[in-house]
């Protein structure tokens, strides 16, 4: 039986290496290995070492992954890990061969940090200096959380402010521009849906208002709107049909400006889950459902029958342990377990009614099919870094699932659907990701076939850098 | 949202001058504005009490027609002491700080100092300077946070 990270950290704690140094803390544990300063130069390009196995043949393009990667200005660190400067990471696939980079999204928060080497402004989980000077949102936009491709450009996605514009080839920053003028430094989330023809639909929200976007395939702006969702909810992600926007509205509300901002929610378990759906070519013709509390970061996508049933898969978890404790604590030392989300299908009838389909596996980070966006579809893909180190997948429709095991000391993270050229079967897919291996203390890239998952990677490359855990990513075809 | 109300004041103010008193205890001050687009104007407010300031009650206020990437300010023959200065830069010349639909200004806007507020105006003792006799020169970037 492959040791699970709790009885690694356990064995860790045992060892004092827990209250030693954070160099020796990794060590012994790949989150806190995960959570170490990248260079500040980010990585050169660098070859791939293959473990195992061969590149597919057709298989030709870049993983680009987003997520923070600087924590720390001597002894003092951030107060989340949600609030480390973002690190965009290109895995490149080309000729059978994977090539590793990365650089820091230049926003003026790295900069100014940098220039101090302090810690200076405030964050999601972060106090800041007093007084820092914040007169945008995006004087604090940390870029961390995600990277899409729009336009020729690949921007790098915060939640609460501006896309931060990239060049996709040099990973150097271009910098922000807003979508409209008028809309400068207006939320706009890391999680955009694109649908199969290419036009963009985003949310961002402060407070109970919300902005939905809308884009074209090449980034510029078509509608933006502002609706009221009736409650503060923290809306990280959400989910778009043919016809629908569902913005899932959970019970760990903002009812307190305090600093810093995640102190300012409340969990009310007592609470339903509401999940709003809008018309998208009227907002104002809405309906809102009621499931049981439950707390959740991220969708994997939504559908509605032929009957106008809606289906959408998240991972849920009891409550917001996570977010308000583990996810600042690990900047320190791991100092408990938060169990892993389950993934659930939510099912919302067309007469009102609302429940939740288990599927009883566990993990996070979601992936689908991205030629369904908004389509039937049977597959989700999910990692789990927390119990077991495993890579997920699950059909709906037969209510089957299936899983790879990574080895011992594996941080698994998001895999994505990249489809195998001229064919469109939902298994006709690669999935592509990465994993922080702690023992190596390398990140690897794996790719698996998406109809025969438990095979294992059908190959996996090493890279020689051992790269701060990410959030999310995007894959551009060559 | 504070800053926005703090600084739309100073859109319905027109050129009210600072009282001026020429004497050995009078100053000048060159206020000079970088890092400016070449459009619109600047609209300005002065102020010499923490009071005042905190009231919106400027002393003195300016529009400034801009037509380059800097501009100069002259206030002559006014009282030694401390002041502070607020303006944002009406890059449309609708007269008005614009905002987003969530209150945060979509126009650059500064204070004396080149202080930086923390989510809001910068304060009095952020922004405050001191005139002193004879000739003073004072220094303000538009050109983003610093």
């Amino acid at each position: 039986m492959i040791a699970s990270r709790r009885e690694l950290l356990a064995g860790a704690a045992a060892a004092g290496a827990l209250a030693a140094a954070p160099a020796a803390f990794a060590v012994e544990n790949p989150w806190g290995l995960g959570v170490e300063n990248a260079p500040a130069e980010g990585y050169a390009p660098a070859a791939m070492r293959v473990v195992h196995g061969r590149a597919p043949r057709r298989l030709e393009g870049s993983l680009y992954r987003n997520g923070p990667g600087w924590f720390r200005y001597g002894s003092a660190s951030t107060g989340h890990w949600f609030d480390g400067d973002g690190f965009i990471q290109r895995f490149a696939i080309e000729d059978g061969q994977a090539r590793h980079s990365a650089k820091f999204a230049d926003t003026l928060k790295r900069r100014i940090e940098q220039q101090r080497q302090e810690i200076v402004f405030p964050g999601f989980g972060t106090r800041g200096r007093p007084g820092a000077p914040v007169g945008s949102p995006d004087d604090i936009n940390a870029a961390n959380t995600s990277v899409m491709m729009a336009g020729g450009e690949l921007w790098a996605l915060w939640e609460g402010g501006s896309p931060t514009r990239m060049n996709p080839d040099t990973l150097e920053t271009i910098g922000i521009r807003p979508l409209r003028e008028d809309l400068a430094a207006m939320p706009f989330t890391a999680h955009p849906k694109v649908e199969p023809d290419g036009r963009i639909w985003n949310i961002g929200a402060y407070g109970q208002r919300v902005i939905i976007w809308r884009l074209a395939a090449n980034g510029t702006l078509e509608d933006a709107q502002v609706i009221d969702v009736g409650q503060p909810s923290y809306l990280h992600d959400w989910a778009v049909t043919e016809r629908h926007l569902i913005i899932p509205l959970q019970p760990w509300v903002h009812d307190r400006m305090m600093a810093p901002l995640v102190d300012g929610y409340t969990w009310h378990g007592d609470q339903p889950f509401r999940v709003m759906v809008l018309d998208k070519n009227d907002y104002a013709n809405r309906r809102m459902y009621e499931l049981p509390a439950m707390f959740f970061f991220h969708t994997g996508d939504a559908w509605e029958d032929g009957d106008g049933t809606i289906r959408f898969d998240l991972c849920a978890s009891p409550n917001a342990h996570f977010v308000t404790e583990q996810a600042r604590t690990m900047l320190q030392q791991d100092s408990g377990e938060t169990p892993s989300a389950e993934l659930v299908l939510a099912v919302l009838h067309a007469d009102g009614r609302a429940e939740l389909q288990r599927s009883g596996i566990h993990g996070e980070f979601p992936q689908t099919d991205r030629r369904r966006q908004g389509l039937a579809r049977d597959l989700v893909v999910i990692a789990n870094d927390r119990e077991v180190s495993t890579l997920g997948l699950m059909n709906w429709r037969t209510g089957a699932s299936e899983s790879f095991t990574f080895g011992e000391g594996q941080m698994v993270q998001e895999h994505l659907f990249v489809p195998k050229p001229g064919v469109s079967g939902e298994r006709n897919a690669w999935l592509v990701g990465v994993t922080l291996n702690g023992r190596e203390r390398a990140t690897e890239m794996h790719v698996f076939d998406a109809a025969r998952l438990s095979d294992g990677p059908v190959v996996t490359w090493r890279s020689r850098y051992a790269a701060p855990l990410g959030f999310h990513g995007t894959w551009r075809s060559a | 949202m504070l800053l926005r109300t703090a600084l739309l004041a100073l859109a319905v103010l027109g050129s009210a001058a600072i009282p001026t008193q020429a004497s050995a205890d009078t100053a000048n001050v060159t206020i000079e504005l970088t890092g400016l687009q070449p459009q619109g104007q600047v609209m300005m407010q002065v102020f010499s009490s923490e009071e005042s300031y905190r009231a919106g009650r400027g002393l003195a206020a300016r529009r400034i027609p801009i037509t380059a990437t800097t501009a100069t300010v002259e206030f002559e023959n006014v009282p030694t002491g401390q002041y502070a200065v607020r303006l944002f830069h009406d890059l449309n010349g609708n007269g008005e700080l614009d905002t987003n639909p969530f209150g945060i200004p979509t126009e650059p806007y500064a204070f004396s100092n080149n202080a930086r507020g923390s989510f809001g105006p910068a304060t009095w003792q952020q922004a405050v300077f001191t005139l002193t006799a004879g000739e003073n020169v004072h220094q303000i970037s538009l050109g983003g946070a610093q």
